[in-house]
């Protein structure tokens, strides 16, 4: 394509190109075969594009966002929740994951209806060998969102991220302590065993387990 | 060219304008939030959605793009709209996720995953062949390098003139028109060697 053509042929497609130029591609067009063949290609292209339908944002993504915008903003004005999930999940690192997830739910007590549960998703393997945006995890926050036991949620990276010491260093957090994290939830439930079963409703246990800790 | 839909409202709008928006939303303002979200949520999910190939991916792009907008946007200091933040925010954790996944080759199919972006206001015969069409075209945008594939996403599913799209990938405006330039040739190749015309579109 000549250079006056190529120059002016997305001004061409979008309409806004000057007459005086539009006349000269189109004369160069009319007499050179592989020029039109070519832009013609482009006028596909383009007005394949300019039909296209992007995708709307899914209904349930769009909830799934608000809620956890609403989560967020209750945070800020109730920042003892966050403090409490925060201290758990100091504590689990502490402790060791393994300990906690098999002897706390044994002995659980029972709790009152809307009790809420914290959640923690940990995997299997780390890094994960699959990435951590997986399917199912949307739908299962919309199902209990319907039955009003949805509270938030949030996903953690992939990093192993680090641990501030009782004397103030900052330190890589290692697999063994609690770095296999990938995220969280917090659901309402009755007791220990009605967020278990909400667990194994949903799609983390083909991923890892998952460590249940009521909340204060 | 001109900015496209979905643009921060003219300054004598009676429609709240996104930093006033996002200020607002950052203080708590549920409304505001859903405001942004309304007007931007469409966009940022179709890059992602189509950056990523990978409908989970994609939503999980999203989300993320958004609440980091909520956490970082006290730095937003108005030195480019809030569309083109959100939007760089978008194609960092895209490629955030493709390089994830490249390390693991477990790409999904593209066209596979794309094949719910039919538009629900059409009828049922011209949903199929818009669906048709779509998951088509998603698989020859799929094919494209990274830089031209950035160029098309943002000009087309999420509505960027030049000068948007050069601020949010940090380009040159002349570097934009190549890349689309170049992009262009090459999907009208695609298409044409798929047997579509324009009459079809």
């Amino acid at each position: 394509m000549p250079p006056h053509v190529n120059q002016h042929a997305l001004a061409w497609l979008e309409g806004t190109l000057e007459d005086a130029h539009r006349e000269r591609i189109e004369e160069h067009l009319a007499d050179c075969e592989d020029c039109r063949q070519e832009f013609e290609r482009m006028r596909l292209a383009w007005e394949a594009l300019a039909n296209w339908s992007p995708p709307r944002l899914p209904r349930a993504l769009e909830e799934r966002i608000l809620r956890a915008q609403n989560l967020r903003t209750r945070g800020m004005r109730r920042p003892a929740l966050l403090r409490i999930a925060a201290m758990a999940l100091l504590a689990i690192t502490c402790t060791g994951v393994g300990w906690w997830a098999g002897a706390r739910s044994a002995r659980a007590p029972s709790s009152p209806a809307g009790t809420q549960f914290l959640l923690l998703l940990e995997e299997a393997q780390w890094p994960p060998p699959a990435p951590l945006a997986r399917a199912g995890y949307g739908e299962w926050a919309r199902q209990l969102s319907e039955r009003n036991q949805y509270v938030g949620a949030e996903k953690l990276t992939e990093e192993s991220g680090f641990r501030v010491s009782q004397d103030g260093r900052m330190q890589p957090a290692a697999r063994a302590t609690g770095a296999a994290l990938s995220g969280w939830y917090i659901v309402r439930a009755a007791s220990y065993e009605e967020a278990a079963a909400l667990v194994r409703e949903g799609p983390h246990l083909r991923h890892g387990s998952v460590l249940i800790r009521q909340i204060e | 060219m001109s900015e496209a839909h979905g643009d921060p409202p003219h300054p004598n709008s009676p429609e709240p304008r996104d930093d006033a928006l996002l200020a607002a939303a950052i203080r708590g303002d549920a409304d505001a939030f859903r405001t942004l979200l309304g007007r931007h949520g469409a966009r940022v999910h179709a890059c992602a959605l189509h950056l990523t190939g990978d409908g989970a991916a994609a939503e999980e792009v999203t989300h993320d793009a958004f609440l980091a907008l909520l956490r970082g946007g006290r730095d937003f200091r108005g030195d480019a709209s809030v569309v083109t933040w959100l939007l760089r925010i978008t194609l960092n954790r895209a490629r955030d996720h493709l390089r994830a996944e490249r390390r693991r080759s477990a790409r999904l199919d593209t066209e596979v995953t794309v094949s719910h972006i039919a538009d629900g206001r059409a009828g049922p015969d011209e949903q199929l062949a818009q669906r048709e069409r779509n998951d088509c075209l998603a698989a020859v945008i799929a094919t494209l390098p990274e830089d031209m594939r950035q160029v098309i996403v943002l000009r087309f599913a999420a509505g960027l003139g030049y000068g948007a799209i050069a601020e949010t990938l940090g380009v040159p405006a002349g570097s934009v028109a190549s890349r689309l330039h170049r992009a262009l040739r090459r999907i009208g190749d695609r298409l044409a060697e798929r047997g579509l015309t324009r009459e079809m579109f």
